[in-house]
């Protein structure tokens, strides 16, 4: 299995198997262009967040398997945990994979972000996007 | 223009090519503007990758309904611009009506409306008119309870007055109970929600040795003041066939802590015996606020309730209701809450 080494904004290094690096249509795209000798380097996310991104795409990688026992119910549980983060993470995760370019991941976060703007008065909204703002700044 | 049954060009699939476009086309007034604003709510520089932000913010909006989506546009200025843009809402508005779009009149009534964002106020209004759509929870939630309604019934014989009361508070829900009664037939009252249940209440008269001396302005010392009635001398209070025909009904209400008062009833004709009972009723009034009708499909109504002792009859209960005679039902008392709200706080949604 070939391997890709993705290099985080910390300078972190992730080895992952090509096939999971290719979820990444951003890295996709890299690799077309500069081939796999050398390390991806992704200076808009970090460690914690590449890492959270990886076990995503892994998770889901293996569910999608022919030999997976996962049930929806599996995937779904696993979906909710995912995103039960705070907010600040939860709005990293979600640039993170507008910026790699992860369709599935981007739609579970952002429909995620959706739904606690549902249920709140603009007032609480803005408090809510303010004060991540602040924790990333 | 394409238009299938879903929201065109914004679902979260988008291309990301699609994405970026969109990104320029909010940012860059948008960035600076939402820089300044932030700057100004924590005193200092913006510290994000504006194009990202409005980017990913972007597939959000995408994802919300009508209602939050307006929400959202009161958050910011920057917001207000990038929640409000036709985009968005053109989305939502083939998703709620996906033949708008399909034809020449359908688009020129959006650009009539003046854009697709307007179109989607002004129609789901109008749906909330009907008490449909998106209007729904607020039309069947009236603020005004029950307990805050304050009944006047007054029933006069020829100017000189048989019975009179005002009811409110605690009263009126036993009043609704008394009329409810069997409990077989209204089972759903068993549960503590209030204001359940049909819009009709019983007052019971009492007897002529009972509360008949109460002087009209002397509240009873004893007893529960708020059931008091005050009944004409005993002398009259026996009728005969003929003259409960000719008695006159006023029954009216307030809010508490309003001043204003809404006349429900005032029987402007004989009333019909049958049996014992006679009834008087009348159609309430349109609010003229919302509609250039005169009259409604809604009866108020009052019987007189006697019992035939000794060769007269004695009044002994007023029940009260309102019906819809459409389909000949007694209002709920949700129904009458809708109504009464309206009547009493000028509550207009429709106008």
């Amino acid at each position: 299995m070939v391997k890709v080494t993705l290099k985080s904004a910390e300078g972190d290094v992730f080895e992952v198997d090509e096939e999971l690096a290719l979820e990444s249509l951003m890295v996709k795209n890299m690799i077309e262009d500069v081939g796999l000798d050398s390390a991806i380097s992704l200076p808009n996310v970090s460690s914690t967040i590449l890492a959270k991104v990886i076990e995503y795409i892994k998770f889901h990688m293996d569910a999608q398997k022919d030999g997976s026992k996962k049930t929806s119910e599996e995937i779904k549980a696993f979906d909710d945990d995912f995103v039960n983060v705070g907010i600040p993470t939860l709005f990293e995760m979600v640039l993170a994979s507008n910026y790699l370019n992860v369709k599935s991941l981007l739609s579970l976060t952002c429909n995620t972000v959706a739904n606690m703007i549902k249920t709140k008065p603009p007032a609480e909204v803005k408090e809510m996007f303010t004060s991540a703002k602040q924790a990333k700044a | 223009m394409t238009c299938g049954g879903k929201p065109s060009g914004i679902s979260a699939s988008q291309r990301p090519r699609t994405l970026s476009k969109c990104e320029t086309a909010i940012d860059p007034v948008l960035a600076r503007e939402e820089g300044r604003m932030e700057a100004i709510d924590r005193g200092d520089g913006g510290g994000c990758k504006e194009e990202e932000w409005w980017g990913w913010l972007w597939i959000v909006f995408s994802k919300l309904d009508g209602r939050s989506l307006a929400s959202c546009c009161c958050v910011s200025r920057a917001w207000q611009q990038a929640a409000g843009q036709e985009e968005l809402w053109r989305g939502l508005c083939a998703a709620a009506w996906p033949g708008l779009a399909l034809s020449d009149c359908g688009e020129k009534a959006v650009s009539v409306a003046g854009g697709y964002r307007r179109f989607y106020g002004i129609r789901m209004s109008a749906a909330a008119q009907l008490g449909g759509g998106g209007g729904r929870s607020s039309r069947s939630n009236p603020r005004l309870r029950l307990r805050e309604l304050v009944f006047f019934l007054d029933v006069h014989y020829r100017d000189s007055p048989v019975c009179s009361m005002a009811r409110g508070g605690d009263t009126l829900k036993r009043m609704f109970q008394a009329a409810a009664a069997p409990p077989e037939l209204h089972d759903h009252l068993d549960n503590d929600d209030e204001d359940q249940g049909t819009f009709r209440f019983v007052v019971e008269i009492p007897t002529s040795t009972g509360a008949s001396d109460v002087d009209a302005h002397q509240r009873p010392t004893d007893g529960n003041v708020d059931c008091a009635v005050w009944v004409g001398n005993s002398g009259s209070n026996r009728w005969s066939k003929k003259e409960i025909r000719d008695f006159t009904i006023s029954w009216a209400v307030m809010v508490r802590g309003s001043p204003k008062v809404f006349q429900i009833l005032c029987s402007r004709q004989p009333g019909q015996v049958v049996g014992n009972t006679c009834n008087y009723s009348e159609r309430l009034p349109i609010h003229s606020c919302c509609c250039c009708l005169s009259e409604t499909n809604h009866v108020a109504e009052v019987d007189l309730y006697f019992s035939a002792d000794g060769g007269g009859l004695f009044l002994r209960e007023l029940r009260c209701s309102i019906l819809n005679t459409d389909c000949w039902r007694y209002f709920t008392q949700v129904q009458a809450l809708q109504y009464l709200q309206h009547a009493l706080l000028h509550d207009c949604q429709f106008s």
